[in-house]
């Protein structure tokens, strides 16, 4: 199984396990786009906080507004801001995301993923447990160091 | 609020959609497109069929799946 392995060091803590990912159009709307003539807007390179408290990934809206993503769905959504019994309707988008490593890259063809505005926190993505789901994840605080397998 | 015909279309069907439970149906407005087994299928029929129009793709559950995080979002005022 590849696998990544970042050394953050002291920075883990503060910073969280966070990783390049790219983010682009899902496979069949790139089939779609093609088949219309349109261009295929090329994938952002964008920062994941691989995050076990999310069970879906998210992306920040600025990201899924450049890729040109419509809404294909919607979910509800608890946070720590929502009220028991009300969760919020969140819109899905379908996304392809790529995690890329020297020797081999693992692409995710369709992900329904929810919005978000979370660029001012430094990234802009959260990786959630549908993508976990298909990993290996270790964390080890005190060296400092986080490994991603997939 | 977007695809608001669409998840009209979804809540007026679900009583007949729910002989797929589990299976991801396609919407466009008031039509049912149709139901596959996976998410990109799903997607895949969808552009198949509707092109780059706008539509609608759902897990069929009878009580829908709520996701959850441990931060906010911050999400857009549906508004």
């Amino acid at each position: 199984m590849p696998h990544l392995t970042f050394n953050l060091g002291p920075n883990l803590a503060p910073t969280g396990p966070v990783m390049n990912i790219f983010v682009g159009v899902s496979q069949p709307r790139a089939i779609a786009l093609r088949g219309a003539g349109h261009p295929i807007p090329p994938p952002a390179l964008i920062r994941g906080l691989i995050d076990t408290g999310a069970s879906c990934t998210s992306v920040d809206l600025t990201i899924l507004n450049q890729l040109g993503i419509p809404i294909s769905g919607t979910a509800p959504v608890h946070t720590p801001s929502t009220q028991a019994n009300q969760p919020h309707i969140a819109n899905l988008y379908d996304v392809s995301i790529v995690l890329t490593h020297p020797l081999i890259t693992r692409t995710f063809n369709a992900v329904p993923v929810t919005e978000s505005q979370i660029n001012h926190q430094g990234i802009q993505a959260l990786i959630g447990r549908d993508i976990l789901a298909w990993c290996l994840f270790s964390y080890d605080g005190s060296a400092g160091i986080f490994t991603l397998a997939f | 609020m977007a695809l608001e015909k669409e998840i009209e279309t979804y809540n007026r069907e679900l009583p007949k959609l729910l002989a797929d439970e589990g299976k991801y149906v396609v919407i466009q407005g008031d039509h049912v497109i149709g139901t596959n087994v996976s998410y990109e299928d799903a997607l895949k029929s969808g552009y198949e069929k509707c092109g780059l129009t706008p539509f609608l793709v759902k897990k069929i559950q009878a009580v829908e799946q709520i996701q959850y995080f441990s931060r906010d979002l911050a999400f857009e005022c549906p508004t």
